[in-house]
Order: structure tokens, then sequence, then C-alpha cells
């Protein structure tokens, strides 16, 4: 049933626990408050093997230019390593995570078990059960890179299970940058990808982290993502949900540090027979901490989306300065959108909002621009691409371009 | 408290028949069950087919579970509670029995003296007759009913099979499905086509009515065109002596037509309030909601608005104060089922001393709709660190011609108007009194005046700390 | 527009639909009702918040969902009653050589 691993004990150990924490679970169910909107009882999940355990190391692969470090998987397969040389002599750490289990096991048995218990639902459980690869960065203290690092998850594999994890690492004041694409090869393949990801910022670091899913329309998609924050110390995420038949993620950021900030930007575009239910989850435990969540949608005829965020403002965290936002265009009839923006406040010092809108594309606007002598779909394109633009104000420029032009692709291809 | 009940119910004092009789002591045993169900509708008189909607609800009560989200419920004994008591001459309190701080607040508030022994519940009937005389005449002449709902089952048959129980279904939830059951006292009122009734209805001044009933039931409709504007409540907080209130009010707006509720809920802090209110607006009908939340220990109450025809507008004004002790679980709905309809939630909360405001909302389009709008706005005020607010908003728009906005803010006092006031003289307790009361100032101006200038000064009252 | 494909797919056998239960087609869920006037066929799925038609009661030839009392006509799927706004899917029935069918038009 498992695949055979050669892992050190305390892995074994955390496995272990989730599977049988797994084996006494459900799936969960419409009853569910977090899973109301998005019905998993007719998946099967269990029907999704997971790939072949590779027990080769990374081929090296010389780093694209302009990069600090790429790590690539083919299928769940590493298929190339390339780590600039000069950051690696620094102590940059790049490594697949199955490699960097016995070097960095402090860390990570700490960062992994806390996942594995916060974990709420099966299939967050069966992730740390199963994970079957993924990514390890550390960047010591001090340390400014400029470049980003790429993480290029490719999945292919019909009927196939995946779960990869990403760890990031950033010491005390260290700076970096990561782009992560998780594609699927081919369109008509089945694939269940599982995925997890955790960030922890030591004081004063700085991370900006770009992912983009591109997976084949009949794929699943699940992700956990959870962030640790310090003091002082900043994160930009950015979320492109374009591809899958079924997306359920969800991102929860705490923030437990005076000072920090935390952006968490997403734009998902969801088409005839896509299902999106997308979580943010902005939780202040320590005083004075910023956070903004900022999340646009567009819907098309026959596709549904849902967008769950909250606020949640513990006690002592006086001076917070929170705000979520959440934007939804409606592309055509019989698409349908959801937006559930929610606030638990705990503390009197702060300022907490959050705002939602839900409309289609401007009349005015697109007449205008059609009176200009743009077709009705260049001046649409031109209108939505503008609606997400903003957002992505701030996200590499390659991350920017490559999610702007999908969305391009999927606009003309919608009816 | 009260004297041991019998096992089973004494009913050898009550008439059958067609008066409502106010002379013979009765009351139920505690807990609930069909026989308790039996002896309440056999004791008004019911005809069978009011009795067996009374037990079919009852059997669905039974079946419900508790609610899995809102306020905390779980020290409600239902097995403990009375449900159903005729209040008579020999049942009353007497004024000595009533607490200190309720008749300090009616000094406070300006209530006027004859209305205070009424309102709690000491003493004769306030007696309404005298001053609303001409009011009622007027009512008569215009062929407005306005009277209890054991009346109109028995007097308006028809209108009461046509309507009754079609906003709110009794398996709609379990204290829906209570007040189904148990119902006692409320309002029916029916105000025929064209007729504007100038004046507000309010419960207490009808003849024959129990000023505020544990599961009172209303019915408001009104016809094509009219419109009529019904108060509920009363800022004087409320002495009660059950504490499970479960209310259910009904609204039809039938096409053209406008209905104004207003409510002010101070109900004692022992008291918990779980209200189900609904109304559906037909074509270019309106529906506005005021509700204010300032009593009770916990309050659960939701007033939705169901837009089912083209051209209805509906609105909810929500105001809830939550102090010590206290959980306001409000809020309001909208559901969209017609193209050209609109509808404006605004929801107003202040949370202190560690109390609890939360707003919880729905606004939904069904598919297939155009041109439907509606914007949310909810503004919390937590005035200090031991009280918290929570905003759960649900959006599910189903058809893309549509407009929606939604807001919320959570803050405490600002700063710089706090001292802008001080530098001009107030002290930090007069100044954030006015802050607040600024705050609520666009939903209190919505209400009748006297309302307003008691709600005021029953804030006044809160924020010194000295009520409750 | 693809041509939409009708065929009749038997879903259970007469002896099987007492007064109502719950059947799969291609997924979707549907009701059978059994009553003096005949036996329906509805959605499963509450138009209002997705309980299930089959375990509600059934009373003068309408269905109360059993979460919130919703109504729907068990002859047109028409909703009745609040707090439901939109009907549900009614599906033809017709029974034959002991078995209950459903004029079924394929999603695919």
């Amino acid at each position: 049933m498992m695949p055979e691993r050669k892992e050190p004990a305390w892995m074994r150990d955390l496995r272990a626990k989730a599977q049988e924490r797994f084996d006494g679970m459900s799936w969960p169910t419409t009853s569910d408050e977090e899973w109301r909107r998005t019905d998993v009882s007719g998946l099967n999940a269990l029907s999704f093997a997971p790939a072949e355990v590779s027990a080769a190391g990374n081929p090296a692969v010389a780093p694209t230019e302009g990069m600090a470090g790429r790590l690539s998987f083919d299928g769940g397969k590493p298929a190339g390593l390339g780590l600039d040389p000069a950051l690696e002599a620094k102590g940059v750490r790049l490594l697949g995570l199955s490699e960097a289990l016995e070097e960095f096991e402090k860390p990570l048995n700490d960062i992994l078990d806390e996942g594995a218990d916060a974990a709420d639902n099966r299939f967050a459980v069966w992730h740390y059960a199963a994970w079957s690869h993924g990514a390890f960065l550390l960047v010591p203290a001090g340390l400014e890179i400029k470049e980003p690092f790429l993480f290029d998850f490719m999945e292919s594999g019909d009927g196939v299970l995946s779960s990869p994890h990403v760890v990031v690492i950033l010491g005390e004041g260290a700076r970096a940058s990561v782009i992560h694409r998780i594609t699927g090869q081919q369109a008509e393949e089945r694939i269940l990808c599982n995925a997890g990801l955790d960030i922890v910022l030591s004081d004063a670091a700085a991370l900006s982290y770009s992912e983009g899913q591109f997976l084949g329309p009949q794929s699943l998609y699940f992700r956990n993502a959870r962030t640790r924050i310090g003091r002082d110390s900043l994160l930009r995420h950015f979320d492109a949900s374009l591809g899958a038949k079924l997306v359920k993620t969800r991102i929860d950021c705490g923030l437990a540090g005076k000072g920090s900030e935390a952006y968490l930007n997403g734009v998902y575009y969801c088409r005839n027979g896509q299902h999106m239910d997308i979580r943010t989850v902005q939780r202040h435990h320590s005083a004075s901490a910023t956070s903004r969540a900022y999340y646009k949608g567009a819907v098309a005829s026959g596709g549904r989306t849902v967008f769950q965020g909250l606020i949640e403002v513990d006690e002592g965290a006086s001076g917070t300065d929170a705000y979520l936002t959440n934007r939804n265009l409606i592309l055509g009839d019989a698409a349908r959108s959801d937006s559930i923006p929610t606030l638990r406040i705990g503390n009197n010092d702060v300022r907490c909002s959050h705002g939602s809108t839900t409309g289609r594309l401007s009349d005015e606007e697109l007449f205008y621009l059609e009176s200009r002598g743009l077709s009705r779909a260049e001046s649409r394109e031109m209108l939505v691409v503008g609606y997400f633009e903003d957002l992505l104000d701030h996200a590499p420029e390659s991350y920017r371009q490559g999610t702007l032009d999908v969305i391009r692709e999927r606009l003309a291809g919608a009816a | 408290m009260k004297s041991q009940a019998p096992s089973t119910v004494d009913i050898g004092e009550y008439q059958h028949g067609f008066s409502f009789p106010d002379e013979s002591v009765f009351k139920t045993r505690k807990g609930l069950d069909e026989e308790v169900v039996n002896a309440i509708s056999s004791h008004k008189g019911e005809p069978d087919w009011m009795r067996q909607f009374r037990l079919r609800s009852l059997r669905a009560f039974q079946k419900k579970a508790m609610p899995n989200w809102g306020a905390d419920l779980s020290d409600i004994n239902f097995d403990d509670l009375y449900y159903y008591a005729k209040p008579t001459d020999d049942q009353k309190k007497s004024w000595d029995d009533v607490p200190a701080y309720i008749k300090e607040t009616f000094e406070r508030i300006g209530i006027p003296e004859a209305e205070r022994k009424f309102l709690a519940g000491v003493g004769a009937q306030y007696d309404s007759e005298m001053v609303y005389h001409s009011i009622k005449e007027d009512l008569a002449q215009k062929g407005v009913i306005f009277t209890d709902p054991e009346s109109a089952v028995r007097d308006h048959p028809d209108l009461v099979k046509q309507y009754f129980g079609t906003v709110i279904p009794y398996l709609d939830n379990k204290f829906a499905a209570l007040n189904s059951a148990v119902w006692s006292g409320g309002s029916f009122v029916y105000v025929p086509k064209g007729v504007k009734v100038d004046v507000p209805l309010q419960a207490y001044f009808r003849i024959n009515a129990r000023s505020f009933g544990q599961f009172e039931r209303t019915l408001i409709i009104a016809d094509e065109g009219s419109f009529v504007h019904y108060i509920e409540g009363c800022t004087a907080p409320i002495y009660a002596t059950e504490s499970l209130h479960s209310a259910v009010v009904e609204i039809i707006a039938l096409p053209g037509s406008r209905v104004r509720y207003t409510t002010i809920q101070n109900w004692s802090n022992d008291v918990y309030n779980l209200v189900t209110k609904r109304a559906m607006a037909y074509k270019d009908a309106t529906v506005e909601w005021v509700d204010g939340n300032i009593g009770s220990k916990r309050t659960m109450k939701y007033p939705s608005i169901y837009l089912m025809g083209e051209g209805a507008h509906g609105e909810v004004l929500s105001i809830a104060f939550a102090g010590k002790g206290q959980e306001q679980d409000t809020g309001g709905k909208a559901v969209h089922a017609a193209s050209h309809t609109s509808s404006l939630i605004t929801a107003k909360s202040i949370s202190k001393a560690g109390g609890v405001a939360s707003y919880r909302g729905l606004l939904k389009v069904n598919e297939g709709l155009h041109d439907v709008r509606s914007r949310v706005v909810c503004d919390a005020l937590i005035l200090d660190d031991q009280s918290r607010s929570n905003t759960y908003p649900y959006m599910e728009i189903n058809s893309d011609n549509v407009s929606i906005e939604h807001e919320a803010r959570v803050s405490k006092i600002s700063e710089e108007q706090l001292f802008y006031l001080q530098s001009r003289g107030m002290s930090e307790a007069e100044a954030s009194t006015m802050i607040v009361n600024g705050f609520l100032d666009p939903l209190v101006k919505q209400l009748p005046m006297e309302y307003a200038v008691e709600l005021n000064r029953l804030i006044e009252l809160e924020m010194a700390g000295t009520v409750g | 527009m693809s041509a939409a494909v009708t065929t009749w797919v038997r879903v259970a056998s007469e002896q099987e639909l007492v007064t109502s239960i719950c059947v799969k087609v291609e997924g979707t869920a549907i009701a059978l009702f059994r009553t003096e006037e005949g036996i329906f066929a509805l959605d499963d799925v509450c138009s209002h918040e997705y309980s299930r038609l089959s375990e509600g009661d059934v009373w003068a030839g309408e269905v109360y969902c059993p979460k919130h009392g919703s109504r729907f006509s068990l002859a047109t799927g028409a909703v009745t009653g609040l707090p439901a706004t939109q009907p549900v899917r009614r599906w033809s029935v017709k029974v034959e050589d002991g078995g209950i069918w459903i004029e079924w038009q394929s999603q695919k």
C-alpha cells in the first residue's frame, strides 16, 4: 500500500501517525462548514495510486540565466537541480525534500509535525502520510538574493496521486523570491495533486512566493499552505488558480511577530466545468502586525467559484491592521460565485475591514472600447486583463506575464 | 417562584368557545409534549386544523437538532420551562418585586408613569382604550384588521389558512417549530388594498393584549398598494419571568405595498431570544426591517426578505449593543428570486465590557436573473479589549447581471475624535457616549421620534455602565 | 447544441419503492415517491440547501424538505413553499415489467 522509502525514523513515525489518523477519519462532507460548497463524495480519491518512488537523486542541471536556483520534478521524479555556486558557497541550501530529511531533521521535524497536527480534514492528513516529493530551500541569515528560485513541478500519469511538499526557510534578515509552477503535462490525464507548503520567516526576513497552478482540466488539486512569520518580516504570496477540474486550497498565515506584514494575493479564473474553492486565513497572534488578502476571480458560464476568507485577531493583538478584499467578475450566465469573507475580532485596538464585490464587465466600458474600433472579444480581453493586472503589480515579471497570458488564452477559448 | 403544578393540566376552569377567557387561572405544567400542546389548543378553543398544525410542529421540534452555529445555547433546559401561562390578576407580581435597575431605567429613559407598571407586568393592564379610541375607529372604518392571532384564527380563518406558516414553515428551524407548536399572543394585521395606515401600529396598545409573550406569533398581510408601519417592543427593559423567548414574524407584502417593521428589543439579561422573522416582497413591494437589539442574554435573529417579484426592494437596518455577559448574534438576509430587485442591509454593532456582537447574513441571487443590486455594510465598534466582534457574511451569486457590494469594518472609537471632544471640555465618558450615539445615528434616525429619544438615553445608560 | 438523447432507464423494482427512495443515475441523485396519485420522480437535492427530498414527508401532492420545510410539487417540481425559491427538476416515470423507469436525458 505505502511505497517503500528510505527515510529517517522520525519521518517514518510522522507518516505512521498520520496514516493512523487518516484510517480513522472519513472524507469531509457538505455538513462541514469549510466543505459546504464543495462536494467531494463522488471523488473516489482512494482510486488514485501514488507514483513510483524514485531512489535516484536529482540529475544536476545548470541553472537558467538570471535565476538563483532551480528544482524540477517530472511526474514526481527528480528532473533537475541547479544552484548558483556562489550562493551555495554562502550557505544557501536547495534540495529535494527527501534529501533534506537527514541534514535538516531539526527544523523539518518541528515544521511538519506542527502541520500534521493542525491538519483538520482527511485530505490534509493524507498529505502528511503520503507526501511523495518536494523542495527544500534554506536561505541563511543576512543573505539577500535578488534573482528568483524556480520550482518546476510537472505532473503526469493518468490516475496518479501526487503529493508534493515545499518547505522554505529564511534566516534573520534574509531576502529571497520563489516562483513555483505546477503544470499538467497531458490535458486528458486525471491527476490528484494533494500539495502542501510551509513558509517560515525569521525576524526581518522577506520572501516573495508566487505559485501558479496549471493542471489539466481533468485533474484535482488540493493544497494546504502554512506560514509562520516572525517580527518585522514580510511575506508577499501570489496564487494563480487556473487549471484543474476541482480546486480546494487554503493558505493559513500566522502573524506571530510584531511589525510583521503579510500580503496574500490571488487570482482565479474558472471556466465551464471547473469548481474552485479557495480559502485564505489571516491570523493575528501578535500585536502591531499588518495583513492584506486581495483575491480577484473571474468565472465564466458553467463555472463555480467559492471564496472563503477569514481574519482572526487574538485578544492580545492590539494595533492590528488587517484587510480582506474579494472581487468576483462574472463572465456569463450560469456562472456561480460565492463569497464569504469573515471577521473574528477579539481586540478593539485594531483596524480590520473586509470588502467583497460581485458583478460583470461594465456595459459602458465595453461600449466605449468597441466604439474605438476594438472587437467585442478584444474589448473583453482588455477589460478582463486590466481587472487582474493591478493585483499582480508586485509579482515577478515572468510570473505576471505568464499568468496573464494564460488568462488571455482562457478568455479566447471561452464560449 | 411558581407553586408546584399538578402532574396533569388543570383545565377545569376554562370555557370552550369564542371568548378568550380572562378570569380563569390556567397554566400548563413544565416541559413540552403532546398533552401540553393539546391543552394549549383546547384552552384557546381552536379549530382542529390549527391543533393539527401545532401537533405536527411539535413533532418537528422534537426531531430537529439544535443549531451548531450562532450564539451559545447550551444552557437551555427545555424540560424545565413553562410553555404557556395565561396571566391574570391573581398572578400579578407586585411593583416591589420589580428589580431596581429596571425602575431606575424607566426613570432615566423617561417612560411615562402610567406605562411603567404595565411594562413591568405589574397591576392592571394598560388601558389603551381611551387614548387610542379614535385610532381604532379609523382603522376599523378602513377595513384594517389589527387583532391578536387567536382572534384571527377564529374570525378570519380563510386569511389565516392562506398565509399562516407559508413564509416560515414549521420545519424551518428548531425554534420556528417550537413557536409553531406553542405560539400564543402576538399580532395579526391585514391592510386592505390601497389603504395607507399613517399611525404606526403597536402591539401593546391593542386591547386584551398581553404585553410581551414568550412565543408571540405575528402575521402581517399588506394587500396591494397598501402601507403599514408596525412597531414591536420598546426601549424599556422588560422583566421576563421565563427565560426562553422564541417569536415568529411573517410578513406578506403583496404587489405595490410597503411594510416597515420596527423592533426595539430590550429583554432582561437572563433571556434567550431566538426569533425567526421573514418577509415576502412581491412585485414593486418594499419591506423594511428596523431591528434594535439591546437586551437579552443571547439573541439570534436575522430578519429576512425574499424578493419574489420584479421591482421589489428590501432593507434591513440593524443595531446591536452587546454589553457584559451578552451575545448579540444578528444580521439580515436578502434572497433575490426575481430580476430588477434591490436590497440594502446596514448593520451597526457595539460591544462593550466583554460582550460579543456578531453579524450573520446571507445575500443570495438566484440563477437566470438580471439587474439585481445589493449592498451590505457592517460597522462594528469594540469599546474595550475584553469585547469581541465577529462578521460572517455569505454571498451566493448565481447570475451575472448583478452588482453586489459588501463591506465590513471593525474598529474602536477613534482617538482623534475622542481627543477633539475632550479638548472641548467633555469627559472621556461623555465623549465616548457622544461618539457612540453618532455612530448609531443613521439608524436611530429611522425610528419614530419617541423611540429615538428613548434609545439615545438608553445608550447613555449602557455607556455609563449603570444598567445591568 | 448537442442533440439530447433520452432513454428509459430502469432505476428500481416496484417493491423497492414503498413511500420514497433515492436512486442514482450517472451520479445524479433522484428521489422517487409513491402516492395515491401515482409515482413521481424529482431531483433528490433540495434547491434551497442541498438536503434530501427523498427523506421528506409527502402531503397533498407536495414533498416537504425535512431540513427547512421547502415544498415542491411532485407533479411538476415547481417550488410551492419557502424557503426554497427555485424549482427542482422533474423526471417522467413509467412502471413496466415490475420495474420503475425514468426518462433519462444523458448529460454527456
